[in-house]
């Protein structure tokens, strides 16, 4: 069976979607920021998918813009998570309650 | 059945199947060797799709920067308890995730299967997927975004050296 | 009828007059500076004055025309809603201008005589705010053009003689018989408002000359054939809108069966009881009915009902007045009685006499309240007449002119009440077209006899009316003093002797220490203005036989004409039903049986009460029961308390208050507290400060959105 378009498409849903899932479910910070890298991934490869259906090079360039700011973001966070780690002790998503009310 | 089809399923099957892996896994170093390994997927998955500057960045950046910042985070902080699946923050955001992943895909799978035999683009430009028609595409049509996105770049840069930065004791 | 239609706008300058007055004096009142007491009453006074030119202006120019004119002043528009034009306009014909300026020069009169009264009072501007509002509110009631206008100075009449009554709101006594005063006034309102609806709904219009026109062109007749159907009981129109009108003229005239507030009222200053309870807002009702005298000639019904009602009142009341000891509670049955009197011209037909009696009425009776007052200023606002006695000597004026108005009002030929009264009582036996039993057809006999019953019981009335006010003058200020000199050290003597005096009568009260003394010319001035009037007010109406031309009639009789015509219409005699101008020797008649029963009344009261002074108490003892429910007022106020009041109290305290007030609306109020601190409490949970927990929101409104776009 020949591969079509729709078969990266439900590759790329199936990532993202286990992606939403691990955010939703875990509780370490790591381990939700991973499951965005996920996320992010999935969306890469319709980007890529769509580039080839039209044979148009602009969703390559997405792709690579994309993995620029997913770069970005992973770098700040993993900041903002020695920083937190350093005044907690804890990099458990339940502890940060401070916006609590 | 020809090759590219067996090898879109096994590399599609695996880079799925590793993404679960990560979202279930107890250990931490094993959740991002699980990661590492969907990146390798994926980028198979993009060489597939003849885009072969993509599939090497993936590699190049994907799996060899960001997931080495991961795993130093990791042993810097010296992550041992994660808690297990089971643990996970609660039942109740357990059901959440569960059923808000199942009806995204419950919404997207009829979309994209209705969609039907949509094939490829049966002609392709001479240099697709090229590092040169990238640069091209960067550099002459996609500047503007090309230049904010470098300025985002360093902006990151520095606030997670702002934000990491240790106070000197006095 | 009134083809000519003056424009004049300076009509409006006399309601506005006073209230203008009213606005200065109260306004300096409120904020605490008052004028000082001769300026305060300097500008009340000027105002007063000021209507009063101006009315007597109206009334000449009404009276230098031929035929009957109306003068009009349009201000704005008020009410403009669909067929309903009611503009805030006045209109003065010959009804109107008569009753502004007897209104208006009274009015001043007492205004001038406050200022002597209530002098000291701490009250003071606050008095004279009231009284301009007041003749604000009552010329504004009689120069309106159309009822709604009118129903604005009634109720602003009830308001006034509700703060004037409960004036001195210190004293328990005197705000609850305001509150009374006002409470069933308000019921007399609410029957008149629903006249006004009937009227309406049947005519469209609420403009008395419209309404008058269309009653000329039969237009009303014509819906006169309309009926109202209740719990199959049906009734005509016009009978519908006249009965609940002139309920309204019970309340705010005080006849039965909403009297009960007037002698209450008398809780209130001695002016404020001249000027509104004897010459000006009770003659309201008989002022509408008079406007409206074309609705109520549609219908004999209730005609006969009027009439019925005003002999019962007068006689009721009078007898009340035989025994009472108060003299200012004397002089307010009185007024109901006379009201009656007045209701029962109007019942009669006779408009234009009722409209005569209220005019020398107002004269006398506000001097006998007046002098009252004098009375009780001299005696340390004493009323008791069974203290006082003798007074003649101490109070020359006051006595005098309180002669004069006694025998006015008893009805002496030559004096004032003497003309009026007894053409009302003539009128009610020849007029007798107006009397239609209505429930009981077939029943010739007693519309024979009705019209001789009332009258049988209005010349009743007159000879208690000459008995009880020749009482009182004798008991105020005649025989021996039954008190003691103040500011001589009391003598034993001379306390024996007042206390025998007292036993005489029979009476059981102890002799007071008093000084009485004339009042200041501010006073008495005015007591002799208006006992001239007493005397003189009568002219205007000197009847045929005596050579006059009951001058009265004619001029208010143009107005009136359109009224004898639909009696004539309706009238179960036919052309009979005429009055009966021509007959002098029945008028002369009636005459003599008028002066006759006078002086016996005058006569009798004396024997009782100069000549043998223990007839009254034996008679008393003998007829103790009769005694005791003419003193207690028949226990009308006992029984309405009984079956209105008690009941109503009990019923707002228990349910409408503990139960509505409190569980339901209160529990609602504290229920919506509750409910949104409860919502609040819920979604707090949402707020609970982990960051993941918000990301878990934010991706199931992706959720959210994307399934929504996509099953679109």
């Amino acid at each position: 069976m020949e591969i079509t378009l729709g078969h990266y498409l439900i590759v790329s849903a199936l990532l993202f979607c286990t992606g939403i899932f691990g955010v939703v479910t875990r509780r370490n910070i790591i381990m939700i920021l991973m499951s965005v890298e996920l996320m992010l991934n999935g969306v890469n490869l319709s980007f890529a998918a769509f580039a080839r259906h039209w044979g148009d090079g602009s969703g390559h360039v997405m792709v690579v813009l994309s993995i620029a700011v997913a770069a970005a973001e992973a770098a700040v966070g993993l900041a903002l998570l020695i920083a937190i780690f350093r005044n907690r002790e804890s990099v458990n998503v339940e502890d940060l309650d401070l916006l609590k009310g | 059945m020809d090759g590219a089809t067996i090898l879109f399923y096994l590399f599609a099957a695996m880079a799925v199947g590793s993404a679960v892996l990560v979202v279930t896994s107890d250990h931490a170093i094993r959740c991002a060797m699980y990661l590492v390994v969907t990146f390798f997927n994926l980028a198979a998955l993009y060489i597939l799709l003849d885009a072969h500057f993509l599939g090497a960045a993936q590699i190049l950046i994907y799996a060899g920067a960001i997931t080495v910042l991961i795993l130093f985070v990791i042993m810097l902080l010296d992550i041992t308890s994660l808690g297990s699946f089971s643990a996970s923050r609660n039942d109740a955001a357990r059901a959440i995730g569960l059923v808000a992943t199942a009806t995204l895909l419950l919404i997207l799978a009829p979309k994209i299967v209705g969609m039907g035999n949509v094939g490829f683009a049966a002609e392709l430009p001479a240099d697709f997927g090229s590092a040169k028609e990238l640069g091209v595409l960067l550099y002459k049509r996609y500047l503007l975004a090309f230049e904010m996105v470098a300025v985002l770049l360093l902006a990151a840069v520095v606030a997670a050296v702002a934000i990491a930065h240790k106070e000197e004791e006095a | 009828m009134h083809e000519a239609d003056i424009h004049a706008q300076w009509l409006l300058l006399i309601p506005l007059l006073p209230l203008l007055g009213a606005m200065v004096n109260g306004a300096l009142t409120v904020t605490g500076n008052p004028l000082s007491e001769r300026n305060t009453a300097l500008l009340g006074c000027l105002t007063v004055l000021g209507s009063a030119l101006l009315s007597t202006n109206a009334l000449i120019t009404v009276l230098s025309h031929e035929e009957p004119v109306r003068l009009t002043a349009t201000a704005w528009e008020w009410i403009a809603s669909g067929r309903l034009s009611i503009p805030v306009s006045l209109v003065v014909d010959r009804l109107s201008a008569l009753y502004i300026t007897f209104i208006c020069w009274i009015g001043l009169l007492i205004h001038v005589y406050s200022q002597g009264y209530m002098h000291g009072d701490r009250g003071f501007s606050r008095f004279f705010t009231y009284l301009n509002l007041f003749m604000f509110s009552m010329l504004t009631l009689v120069l309106g053009s159309s009822l709604p206008i009118l129903f604005v100075g009634w109720e602003g009449v009830g308001l006034c003689s509700y703060l004037l009554i409960g004036f001195w709101y210190e004293g328990t006594e005197n705000a609850k018989a305001g509150k009374k005063a006002f409470v069933v006034n308000r019921i007399g309102d609410f029957a008149f408002l629903l006249g006004m609806f009937v009227i309406f709904w049947g005519t469209w219009q609420l403009d008395h000359a419209t309404l008058e026109v269309a009653g000329l062109q039969g237009q009303i007749a014509g819906l006169a054939e309309q009926t109202i159907t209740l719990w199959g009981f049906s009734m005509r129109l016009p009978t519908v809108a006249a009965i609940l009108l002139f309920i309204g003229a019970c309340g705010k005239s005080a006849q039965i069966p909403l009297y009960v507030w007037l002698p209450d009222a008398m809780a209130g200053p001695t002016p404020v009881s001249a000027l509104i309870h004897a010459a000006t807002m009770v003659t309201a009702g008989i002022y509408m009915c008079a406007r409206m005298h074309f609705l109520f000639s549609e219908s004999p019904v209730a005609l006969t009902l009027i009439a019925i009602t005003g002999a019962t009142t007068a006689l009721f009341a009078a007898s009340i007045a035989l025994v009472q000891n108060d003299i200012k509670k004397v002089l307010a049955y009185s007024t109901v009685s006379q009201l009656g009197y007045m209701f029962m011209g109007i019942g009669a037909g006779a408009y234009a006499m009722g409209i005569f009696h209220v005019f020398t009425h107002a004269f006398f009776k506000a001097c006998l309240f007046l002098g009252a007052g004098s009375v009780m200023h001299a005696m340390s606002n004493n009323t008791d007449i069974r203290l006082m006695g003798g007074l003649r000597k101490h109070m020359p004026h006051t006595w005098l002119t309180f002669l004069i108005s006694t025998i006015a009002i008893a009805g002496v030929p030559g004096f004032s009440g003497f003309f009026s009264k007894d053409e009302i009582l003539a009128k009610t036996v020849m007029n007798h077209g107006y009397f239609v039993p209505p429930i009981v057809p077939g029943h010739e006999t007693l519309t024979a006899l009705m019209p001789g019953v009332l009258w049988g019981m209005g010349v009743l009335a007159a000879f208690f009316t000459a008995f009880y006010m020749t009482r009182i003058l004798y008991l105020t200020f005649h025989g021996e003093e039954r008190w003691v000199e103040a500011h001589v050290p009391a003598e034993v003597d001379a306390l024996e002797a007042a206390k025998s005096r007292i036993d005489a009568y029979g009476f059981e009260v102890t002799p007071q220490q008093l000084h009485p003394h004339e009042s200041p010319v501010s006073m008495t001035a005015v007591l002799w203005v208006l006992a001239m009037g007493a005397i003189f007010a009568g002219y205007i109406g000197l009847p045929h036989f005596l050579g006059g031309h009951l001058a009265i009639e004619g001029w208010l009789g143009g107005i009136f004409d359109s009224a004898h015509a639909a009696v004539a219409e309706h009238g179960a005699h036919g052309a009979e039903a005429v009055a009966e101008h021509g007959d002098t020797a029945k008028e002369m008649s009636f005459a003599i049986i008028s002066t006759v029963i006078a002086f016996a009344g005058i006569g009798a009261a004396l024997f009782c009460y100069a000549v043998k002074p223990g007839l009254t108490r034996t008679l008393g003892d003998a007829l103790s029961v009769v005694r005791r429910v003419l003193s207690n007022k028949y226990y009308i106020d006992e029984l309405y308390d009984f079956v209105f009041v008690t009941p109503i109290r009990r019923f707002s305290e228990s349910v409408l208050w503990r139960v509505i007030d409190e569980r339901v609306i209160d529990g609602t109020v504290r229920g919506l507290g509750t409910a949104a601190r409860g919502l609040g409490g819920v979604l707090s949970r949402a707020e609970n400060g982990i960051v993941g927990s918000y990301a878990v929101g934010m991706l199931l409104g992706v959720v959210f959105i994307l399934g929504y776009l996509a099953l679109r």
